[in-house]
């Protein structure tokens, strides 16, 4: 199963509503994947073995994975095209 | 009662939230004892405009930051407490002061209106001088023309002053009493201060927190005398070996828009300059070849005697150095300090005493005089921390620091000592309160003296006996306990060698969250059951507010993290933690289109789960540059209970009908309704 991850800073609320969000759209559009909220301390452990990263933070560095904006998922500016990505890039 | 007061606004001081229990424990009193103390501090507190101590519900003492200021400048500034009945002791020190800087004639009845009581007392008071005055070849006289006045040598009368200032600064309320008694004029005082730190920096030196606040006292007083009486001083010895050095050139321009100076005065002042304590100096201060060998040969028979060689000996000199080289001019002058804890210190370690008298020749000759028992217990002081340092650098789990006023050996000494006592805190060193802010965040500050600081202080003695030793330990044990974040640390220590080194941030989030969760289980093992039951949060008016007026992002945090914790949710370190993220990485926390989302973690100290929304009828703009419509604070007890309800918020606040309405409401109650009516519907559709 393919596996997307959410990071910030704390991992205590926007990232694990940002996950939440996204495994419930990933639902809706019947795609398999297991989205998953981490702390931006452990990211470089978790990047390996993950197919999608949904980043919080401004500026983080660059992943060898495809990179979304976690954010757009909460204000909805920019939600569309990163959903179409999204399961373009898990499907 | 006032030392009992005293006592426990050092104890409020040195955290930012306690107990009333912890306050019992640590000041061995009953709860209603207490209480009126605390009554007692909150009376002082109003009387100075600042914010009162308040007892929560569960017995829980709230510090907020401005009251902590208030209580800092009570402790300091001894006005509050009354200077009005001087012991006898006090009363002659000031009557000498007083006579060695005024010429004017001063009667019986002058005396006693300074000191403020009969003629009969000020008659025996001076017996107790006269008594004091004995072995010195000092007297006090009396002459109908010139009323009392002090003879003897200038010499002997300046270093009169000085001793008799350096003793009264023992008392904290030294200033405030020269002030009251009108003995020093403050801008005078400001402004040799003023030239003392810069020269300070030109020099690359540091004097001691003490000798910043003592020495320009110390001068604007001679200076007074000086100028009062024009006596020539004239010195015991020709060569003081100052002349021609950095240091002498730097001190001798404070002094040059003094008139009535001579040469001469500006050379004994700028002696008292060069004889006060520093922390730190740039060696290149030094031309004394010589006073190094003395070291040399000092430090060799030490060691000779301790049969065992001490470690980092070069650093040792230096800071042996660094005391002695001000003390040789203490012992020239013939200047006696103070030492007060001399008797303390020779009892606790006698023989490092003994040593230190044998080996003391080597300096005794360098200097031409002996050394005098309080300076050689100073550099006893010095030997006895270098034994105690060791080479070993074990791994250490806190950081801390210690701030001291008094110079190199007491503070070498008590950072030593504590770095025997707690082996697994780095400590960076000892500094002064001048300096200290500039240091990085520690994990404790060990300190003489009560900070004005958000960091963890523990106020200690600068020489600990057994038994504040124990009684320390225990305290730092306590704190460790209670804080989930430091317990986790040290126990992700003690199993570091099993765990891989990437894994170590996420295993300390665990076990955080692991005591957070154990905590707030046995706290309110019944309301969590409940809640458990309850995904969503239930809103009630309270905990929705819609803002008329323009405030700024700040005030509008501040405001809902206020009534998070009137309502118990949040401790006040989650305020700050909140404003200090919120103010970083308000990019990140985002609930909706212009709906932003400060929060913090349930370590930050979180008591329970709680939400607080504010509606903004003009937009705020927020640390990262946009504009919020409204403000959703979180108090998030676990990592995961909130989830459910900031989705659903996010849902609500997407949907354009309902968005519409959310802003659209005129009073607070119609919010509820709307989001009770959402969370329906969404429990629905689950």
């Amino acid at each position: 199963m393919k596996r997307v991850i959410v990071a910030c800073g704390s991992g205590v609320a926007t990232s694990q509503t940002v996950a939440s969000k996204v495994q419930k759209i990933l639902n809706q559009n019947r795609i398999k994947a297991n989205v998953e909220a981490v702390d931006i301390k452990s990211l470089d452990q978790y990047i390996p073995q993950s197919d999608v990263y949904i980043a919080i933070t401004k500026g983080s560095k660059d992943y060898n994975i495809p990179t979304l904006n976690g954010i757009a998922f909460l204000t909805g500016m920019g939600m569309e095209e990163e959903t179409n990505q999204l399961i373009s890039l898990l499907t | 009662m006032e030392q009992m007061m005293k006592n426990t606004m050092q104890q409020l001081l040195s955290s930012s939230t306690l107990f009333m229990s912890d306050l019992e424990d640590q000041l061995n009193s009953s709860k209603g004892q207490i209480e009126k103390i605390i009554q007692l501090i909150n009376e002082e507190l109003k009387q100075h405009n600042f914010h009162l101590l308040a007892i929560q519900p569960e017995e829980q003492i709230v510090i907020p930051t401005n009251t902590r200021k208030g209580l800092c400048e009570i402790l300091r500034d001894a006005t509050y407490f009354s200077i009005d009945d001087l012991t006898p002791e006090l009363r002659v020190q000031l009557m000498l002061i007083t006579l060695l800087v005024e010429k004017e004639s001063l009667s019986l009845q002058d005396l006693a209106e300074r000191t403020e009581v009969s003629k009969n007392t000020v008659l025996l008071d001076m017996k107790l001088m006269k008594r004091k005055l004995e072995d010195k070849s000092i007297e006090v006289k009396y002459s109908r023309k010139h009323g009392y006045f002090i003879s003897g040598s200038e010499y002997q009368l300046r270093n009169l002053l000085v001793t008799e200032l350096k003793q009264l600064f023992q008392f904290e309320f030294a200033n405030t009493l020269l002030k009251k008694k009108q003995l020093i004029e403050p801008n005078e005082v400001f402004l040799l201060r003023q030239r003392l730190l810069r020269a300070e920096q030109r020099l690359e030196i540091s004097f001691s927190d003490e000798q910043i606040e003592v020495l320009p006292v110390t001068l604007h007083l001679l200076i007074k005398r000086i100028q009062a009486f024009q006596q020539e001083w004239v010195p015991e010895t020709e060569d003081y070996g100052v002349f021609h050095t950095d240091e002498y050139e730097a001190f001798q321009q404070m002094f040059w828009d003094q008139n009535g100076l001579t040469e001469k005065d500006r050379l004994y002042l700028t002696l008292q300059v060069l004889s006060s304590n520093m922390l730190e100096a740039a060696i290149h201060l030094s031309h004394s070849e010589a006073l190094k060998t003395a070291i040399d040969r000092f430090i060799d028979q030490i060691e000779l005697n301790l049969v065992t060689s001490l470690v980092r000996k070069e650093e040792l000199k230096e800071k042996l150095w660094l005391h002695i080289k001000p003390a040789v001019y203490r012992v020239k002058l013939g200047l006696h300090v103070q030492n007060p804890l001399t008797q303390i210190f020779q009892d606790e370690h006698a023989s490092i005493c003994s040593i230190v008298n044998g080996a003391a020749g080597a300096l005794e000759d360098y200097i031409g005089k002996s050394l005098p028992e309080e300076e050689k217990v100073y550099i006893a002081m010095l030997v006895q921390a270098w034994i105690y340092q060791t080479n070993e650098q074990g791994e250490k789990i806190f950081k801390a620091m210690v701030v001291c006023r008094n110079g190199t050996s007491v503070s070498k000494l008590l950072l030593e000592t504590l770095k025997l006592m707690f082996p697994h805190i780095e400590f960076l060193g000892a500094f002064s309160e001048r300096t200290f802010n500039q240091k990085e965040t520690v994990d404790f500050i060990f300190t003489t003296i009560p900070l004005h600081t958000s960091q963890k202080t523990f106020i200690v003695n600068p020489i600990l006996d057994q038994k504040e030793r124990a009684h320390l330990r225990k305290n730092v044990r306590k704190y460790i306990e209670r804080d989930n974040e430091k317990k986790a640390r040290e126990l992700l220590h003690s199993l570091r060698d099993h765990i891989e080194m990437e894994k170590q941030d996420v295993i300390h989030e665990k076990i955080v969250d692991f005591f957070d969760k154990s905590y707030s289980d046995n706290k309110n093992n019944q309301k969590t059951e409940e809640k458990e039951h309850q995904p969503f949060f239930t809103f009630e008016e309270q905990h929705i507010h819609i803002i008329e007026e323009r405030v700024t992002w700040k005030e509008a945090v501040c405001y809902s993290l206020h009534q998070m914790k009137e309502r118990q949710a949040i401790e006040s370190r989650y305020m700050d933690r909140v404003l200090e993220l919120f103010l970083k990485e308000s990019d990140r926390m985002m609930l909706g289109p212009h709906v932003y989302l400060p929060h913090a973690k349930p370590s930050d100290g979180v008591r329970k789960e709680d939400f607080d929304i504010l509606l903004f009828r003009s937009p705020v703009e927020m640390p990262d540059g946009g504009m919020a419509k409204a403000l959703v604070t979180l108090s998030p007890i676990d990592f995961q209970h909130h989830v459910p309800t900031l989705l659903s918020l996010n849902e609500l606040f997407m949907d354009e009908t309902k968005s519409q309405r959310f802003y659209q409401a005129n009073h607070a109650l119609e919010i509820v309704e709307t989001l009770q009516q959402h969370v329906e519907e969404e429990h629905h559709a689950i």
